[in-house]
């Protein structure tokens, strides 16, 4: 069953044109942005959901910003939900790469915007910080949870293991716990 | 060469586990290495319009596909390069929705999302150290989470104007 609360498939696509449009600065943008349209404002996707989405893709090879797009896409509206979100958000940035590639070689730098994209980066690192706080609160519910984001936080920052490795732990962590926890319901 | 460019860059976005800035290595040896469809200088150029544009790095593979085979080059290496990504997504909520009940799912996603909070904490810090370069900026970015957390102002309000601030900034 899709959610029956779900957008239909115009709306869904200009949702994820709007956030496509901008959301520079890769996953960070994308993240805050759709953590406030679709949980926040329209209320369709829960928070738990979205780092779901961020989980499993993840977990997948590609572009994950697009990935938890189609994810989200999938649980609304099934198949054409995915696909249509996804196009939709790829659609602005293909837009400005085609026009970058036929200009090449024909414009010198444009400063301005550097300056533009960097005020815009500084938004972006404060919009993260609500973004990776909202999503938080729902998922990281004890001692152990905290101490695992804490775990891959120096993991992933310190030694640079891939991302997908420190997921893989984690889950199998968790999956290890599970199977203590019912040597001792025994 | 159109068929060449979407293969070769499906294979790109299969291949791609990490994320997309893990794979551009894997777009420079195919762009570069193997075929010399572009310089490196060149491909240089491309990465950084890629980082430039919103949306994924891999929108490279658009530029690419322009400079090899025009506007029919640029649709063939862009769907290539995230068909494959997408459809595994979408694969993916396919089939956690249908185990969602799972016992040892489950057990997975309460071990695996914490670590994601903690990857997007390592993703925040990255982005502080190359982008709050001054204390004009620093402001900035906690302007922007106080207004995220406190009100409902529109997020893309906040970056425009932000985008504009930097403007004025860096006269």
């Amino acid at each position: 069953m899709s959610n029956p609360e779900a957008p239909s498939l115009l709306r869904l696509g200009w949702t994820f044109l709007k956030i496509g449009t901008f959301g520079f600065g890769g996953l960070a943008a994308n993240l805050a942005l759709i953590e406030r349209e679709l949980a926040e404002r329209q209320g369709v996707i829960s928070r738990e959901e979205i780092l779901e989405s961020l989980t499993y893709t993840k977990l997948l090879p590609g572009s994950t910003g697009i990935q938890v797009v189609s994810y989200l896409g999938w649980r609304l509206r099934h198949w054409p939900g995915a696909l249509v979100s996804a196009a939709a958000f790829v659609t602005p940035a293909a837009a400005a790469m085609l026009a970058i590639a036929a200009l090449y070689g024909r414009f010198a730098r444009l400063p301005d915007v550097n300056l533009a994209l960097h005020g815009m980066a500084a938004a972006i690192v404060g919009l993260l910080v609500v973004a990776i706080w909202r999503l938080a609160r729902p998922n990281v519910v004890d001692l152990t949870g905290a101490v695992l984001a804490l775990a891959a936080f120096v993991v992933g920052y310190r030694l640079h293991l891939s991302s997908t490795w420190i997921v893989l732990l984690g889950g199998v962590l968790g999956i290890a716990l599970e199977l203590r926890r019912k040597g001792d319901a025994r | 060469m159109r068929l060449q460019l979407f293969w070769r860059f499906l294979l790109v976005g299969l291949l791609a586990f990490g994320g997309g800035q893990a794979a551009l290595p894997l777009v420079e040896r195919i762009a570069v290495g193997e075929t010399g469809w572009i310089s490196p200088r060149t491909f240089a150029d491309a990465v950084a319009f890629g980082y430039a544009t919103p949306g994924p790095v891999l929108i490279t593979a658009t530029f690419i596909g322009y400079q090899v085979a025009g506007l029919v080059g640029a649709l063939a290496a862009t769907l290539g390069v995230f068909l494959g990504p997408v459809v595994l997504a979408a694969l993916a909520a396919q089939q956690v929705q249908r185990f969602a009940q799972n016992r040892w799912l489950r057990a997975f996603g309460r071990g695996a999302a914490p670590t994601v909070v903690g990857l997007l904490g390592v993703t925040l810090v990255t982005l502080a150290q190359h982008t709050l370069t001054g204390w004009a900026y620093l402001a900035m970015a906690g302007v922007a989470a106080g207004l995220g957390l406190a009100t409902k102002v529109n997020p893309l309000l906040i970056l425009f104007g932000a985008a504009l601030l930097g403007i004025l900034l860096g006269r």
